[in-house]
């Protein structure tokens, strides 16, 4: 039976991007079903008024979140040196859990942060380079670890993980760690800006000038 | 596909009439295998044909109880051992003692000449191929070219039917046996090359299809200025067709094969909006009452019977042609790697060309040729309306 050659030893690649929602594209719809959800304790034995006094909550703004709870998205991807615009990435998070205290101070103080576990499926698309698709944990107030599952393009058979570091609620720091993919350009192998809470990609780059994109970039 | 040349027959007719089928049958298909025929002795007074079997191995049976064994010894490049060359030395000489060794009467069951052929198809890629002769009408071919993929269907179509999903039948086995069938694929060798077909989906508006879901009028980040009369004003864009990201599209489709002559199962899935592009899209695009040049980002699973299902992820846009990515599958698309060509014809069919490795070799039903697109393209209407012959077995409704 003719199995697969699959060698042990072939070198992981690894590069770096950055995610950063400039609050351009509408993104993130937050779409609050958990207020749908019979098997919510929140909406269990309380009735009818109960319930509408959830969606009340719900609407103004408090709503607490519940599994349900989806927020498609969509965001602008950048290189690891903050100076190319690549492109997009754009997909579902599903609420799982909300975690009430957890998070660092730091975390705290920004006014969209929410301690929950999300289960995402999503793609990062690179213009010309291609896309890849990922699926697994978000967690936001901590590193979590996704799987590749596909790709097209340069990352036509990636197999990998990829490492989800949380900055703030719109700026993330992702680390792939690839195999089955030919040399990955130089584009995306320029030297990483260190990740904290202030990086922002330099001007040009923000403004989709020539030079500083990846050809045909998505937008 | 099969190109059928150079072959000859003799008729040699004696007391107890002999066939002789000469070596001189040569056939190539399109992925280049080279098989011969080799020459194996049969009485004979009248034939009676008996249809390939599922082990691939062609027979005859005489109502003399004199059996006939073609076989096909493939040569190909595919296989990790070369057993073309053992096979062709060994061959005639062990067919022709199988023969000795069942008797005068040359009765031998089919269990006893498939037993040595069922380890070298597993161990091989196969062809098989099953003549039909009649004596008295004087000689007509008849092949059937099979691989194991081919050979696992027509051994699944022939099998007890799958419980259908609504049953309310007792017997455990009725509720996984859909499943257990979809394992039978994984011991079919698996192929490295690149392997393409192509299918085409259709929405025959008969399955509530798709939903449109316009949540993104609870986007709070969305600019929407006028109170909550404006609110409403964007609602109700929003359901004329100024679609936003949040609008969830959760569809399910009708799957036929690339020639429209089969019906090969469903799509399903989830589409979300992600941006809109006004203005986008060909004169002939416009033209649809239900076009809007969207781009979405679907995942969904195209399920194909008992063939198994195939998990794509990636991009639809409604004025291009996208590249999807294949995340998985199962059946035979259980190792499958590689991507998806989505080719947008009318808002409600679609083409797709698949490329993908790492599975076995495709069986006949999907690589008929392929109807060009166009918009007036319709499956044939036997396998719109389902009828045996014209669906892929267990088809996934």
């Amino acid at each position: 039976m003719a199995k697969p050659n699959r060698p042990s030893n072939v070198p992981t690649q690894t590069f770096s991007l950055y995610e950063i929602n400039d609050l351009d594209r509408d993104s993130p719809p937050f779409l609050p079903f958990s207020v749908l959800n019979v098997n919510s304790k929140q909406n269990k034995g309380k009735g009818f008024l109960g319930w509408l006094k959830n969606l009340r909550s719900t609407l103004s703004g408090a709503h607490v979140h519940g599994i349900g709870d989806l927020v498609p998205f969509s965001n602008k991807l950048y290189d690891g040196s903050l100076t190319l615009r690549l492109g997009i990435t754009a997909g579902l998070t599903m609420v799982i859990r909300n975690y009430p205290g957890k998070g660092s101070a730091q975390d705290k103080t920004h006014p969209f942060f929410f301690p929950d576990r999300y289960e995402t499926m999503y793609t990062f698309y690179l213009g010309d380079l291609g896309h890849i698709s990922v699926q697994g944990p978000f967690i936001t107030f901590e590193d979590t670890l996704l799987t590749v599952t596909g790709g097209a393009g340069l990352f036509r058979e990636a197999r990998g993980v990829c490492r989800l570091h949380n900055l703030s609620p719109f700026k993330l720091f992702y680390t792939f760690q690839l195999k089955g993919i030919p040399e990955i350009p130089r584009h995306l192998t320029a030297k990483v800006v260190e990740p904290s809470v202030d990086v922002k990609p330099i001007q040009e780059a923000a403004n989709c000038e020539p030079g500083y994109v990846l050809p045909h970039y998505s937008d | 596909m099969m190109a059928l040349t150079n072959m000859s027959l003799s008729l040699i007719h004696s007391q107890q009439p002999t066939l002789y089928m000469q070596h001189g049958l040569q056939l190539q298909d399109a992925a280049g295998y080279n098989n011969s025929l080799y020459t194996t002795r049969l009485t004979s007074s009248s034939l009676i044909n008996r249809p390939c079997s599922a082990m691939g191995v062609g027979m005859m049976m005489s109502c003399n109880k004199t059996l006939t064994i073609a076989r096909l010894i493939p040569q190909s490049k595919y296989s990790e051992q070369d057993h073309g060359a053992q096979l062709n030395d060994m061959s005639a000489n062990h067919w022709q003692k199988k023969l000795q060794a069942a008797g005068r009467s040359g009765l031998m069951t089919y269990r006893q000449c498939t037993q040595v052929t069922a380890a070298r198809l597993r161990r091989t890629p196969q062809v098989s191929i099953c003549a039909s002769l009649q004596t008295n009408s004087g000689v007509k071919p008849l092949v059937q070219i099979s691989n194991p993929a081919d050979i696992l269907l027509e051994k699944l179509s022939e099998a007890e039917p799958a419980a259908p999903l609504a049953s309310n039948s007792s017997a455990a086995d009725s509720v996984t046996a859909l499943v257990n069938r979809l394992f039978l694929w994984d011991s079919l060798p698996k192929l490295d090359k690149v392997q393409t077909f192509s299918v085409y989906e259709i929405n025959e508006l008969d399955r509530e299809s798709p939903a449109y879901l316009g949540f993104s009028i609870f986007n709070f980040n969305k600019k929407i200025t006028g109170g909550f009369f404006g609110w409403l004003k964007n609602a109700v864009n929003t359901l004329k067709g100024a679609h936003g990201i949040g609008d969830l599209i959760p569809f399910s489709n009708k799957l036929y094969d690339g020639s429209l002559t089969r019906r090969l199962g469903i799509t399903a899935g989830l589409t979300m909006v992600v941006q809109d592009f006004p203005g986008q899209g060909s004169v002939q695009d416009k033209s649809h009452k239900l076009f809007f040049p969207d781009r979405y980002e679907a995942m969904y699973t195209f399920y194909m019977g008992d063939l198994g299902h195939i998990s794509v992820q990636g991009p639809f846009i409604t004025f291009q042609d996208t590249l999807l990515t294949v995340t998985g599958g199962a059946g035979l698309f259980r190792e499958a790697k590689g991507v998806v060509h989505l080719h947008n014809i009318t808002p409600y069919k679609l083409l797709y060309t698949f490329y993908l490795k790492h599975i076995p070799e495709i069986p006949q039903c999907l690589t008929a040729q392929v109807v060009e697109p166009n918009e007036d393209v319709k499956p044939v209407p036997n396998a719109v309306a389902c009828k045996p012959g014209s669906t892929l077995p267990n088809y996934t409704e």
